[in-house]
């Protein structure tokens, strides 16, 4: 059992793409068991990847149900090797992450998503969410492979104020 | 503070390379760009930056370094307060209509009598040029605690005003 450290950009480990797990040893368990404990001990976080605690395995662990706004989810997760099946929608939503402390952003995500995943035994399981938790979902994805919000985030401005010739 | 941090404006006719002209100089005479924003208004390159650098000049000494760019118009204030980000609940809201004056002052002079914070603003003449429509587009910060009439309020003086607004609030997700 650890607390550990969430590595902040410009952290190269943040940048690179986490490799699927193939057993569930005693490693990716202890991994999993300072997910745990991390996000815990933050307090307000709702979801952490493995790569923010420098370990680059596809395990995000999330728990939706501390934000008290969001009523419909399916509780806290362990995911190994998550994938998103199907993306449905486009929602935006302005997002900040541990890992890039005092900046947000505008970050579009599909609304409604059916996730993939492999739990803490090993089972698989697969559900469809929509809202929040499908946002979370996303957002915990793109670090296992190397995503930042950043890199996802849309200009306020451009967004406004694009003009189209509709000639 | 241990840095000395100035705002300055740049404004000048568009064209390419304004942007590197006015970071060039900034570059070469040991500032740093803190926080900044640009933008393009009908052919006009509008640049407002927060600099900083270590050691203190007084205003004519900071507009002498750029006294080359001088197919520019430049302002330079020194900033003397430290800074605190905004604290409350961040809107969008969206004001829009057939063009007439007043409309900005209207809901702006309403905004601030609520104490509300603008921290971004937007005004565009759109639409054909015998029929324009006028739309205001901003990002506000209510102060935590204040009542939340205000947004019904805001909606009874656009219909007094004859414009539509819509006020969405802006949630942020802390992953």
């Amino acid at each position: 059992m650890a607390v550990r450290e969430v590595l902040t950009y410009p952290n190269p480990l943040l940048k690179e793409i986490s490799k699927e797990v193939e057993v569930i040893d005693d490693y990716v368990k202890s991994v999993i068991r300072d997910l745990k404990d991390t996000i815990e001990d933050s307090g307000h976080s709702v979801g952490i990847a493995a790569p923010q605690i420098g370990e680059l395995i596809r395990v995000i662990v999330i728990d939706p149900s501390k934000n008290k706004k969001c009523t419909e989810h399916h509780g806290p997760q362990v995911m190994i090797n998550p994938e998103i099946l199907k993306w449905e929608g486009l929602t935006q939503f302005r997002e900040g992450c541990m890992s890039v402390p005092d900046y947000t952003g505008n970050v579009a995500r599909a609304e409604k998503i059916i996730v993939q995943f492999l739990d803490e035994n090993g089972e698989q399981k697969v559900f469809e969410t929509s809202g929040f938790e499908a946002i979370l979902i996303q957002h915990e994805i793109d670090h296992l492979d190397g995503v930042l919000f950043i890199d996802r985030i849309i200009s306020k401005r451009t967004d406004l104020f694009r003009r189209k010739n509709y000639k | 503070m241990d840095k000395n941090y100035y705002a300055i404006t740049f404004v000048a006719e568009d064209r390419p390379g304004i942007v590197a002209d006015v970071t060039k100089i900034l570059y070469e005479n040991g500032f740093n760009i803190e926080d900044s924003s640009s933008t393009l208004l009908r052919g006009m390159f509008a640049m407002i930056l927060i600099v900083s650098k270590k050691e203190a000049l007084d205003i004519k000494e900071v507009e002498d370094i750029f006294s080359q760019l001088n197919y520019m118009k430049i302002s330079v204030k020194k900033v003397n307060r430290n800074y605190h980000p905004l604290k409350g609940d961040s809107y969008s809201i969206s004001v829009y209509g057939a063009d007439k004056a007043g409309i900005v002052y209207k809901v702006t002079d309403y905004l601030a009598k609520k104490s509300i914070n603008i921290i971004d603003l937007q005004t565009k003449v759109a639409g054909k040029e015998d029929k324009p429509i006028y739309i205001m587009i901003m990002e506000i910060i209510a102060p935590e605690g204040l009542d939340k009439n205000w947004i019904n309020d805001l909606k009874s003086l656009s219909k007094e005003v004859g414009v539509d607004i819509s006020v969405k609030y802006i949630e942020t997700y802390e992953f």
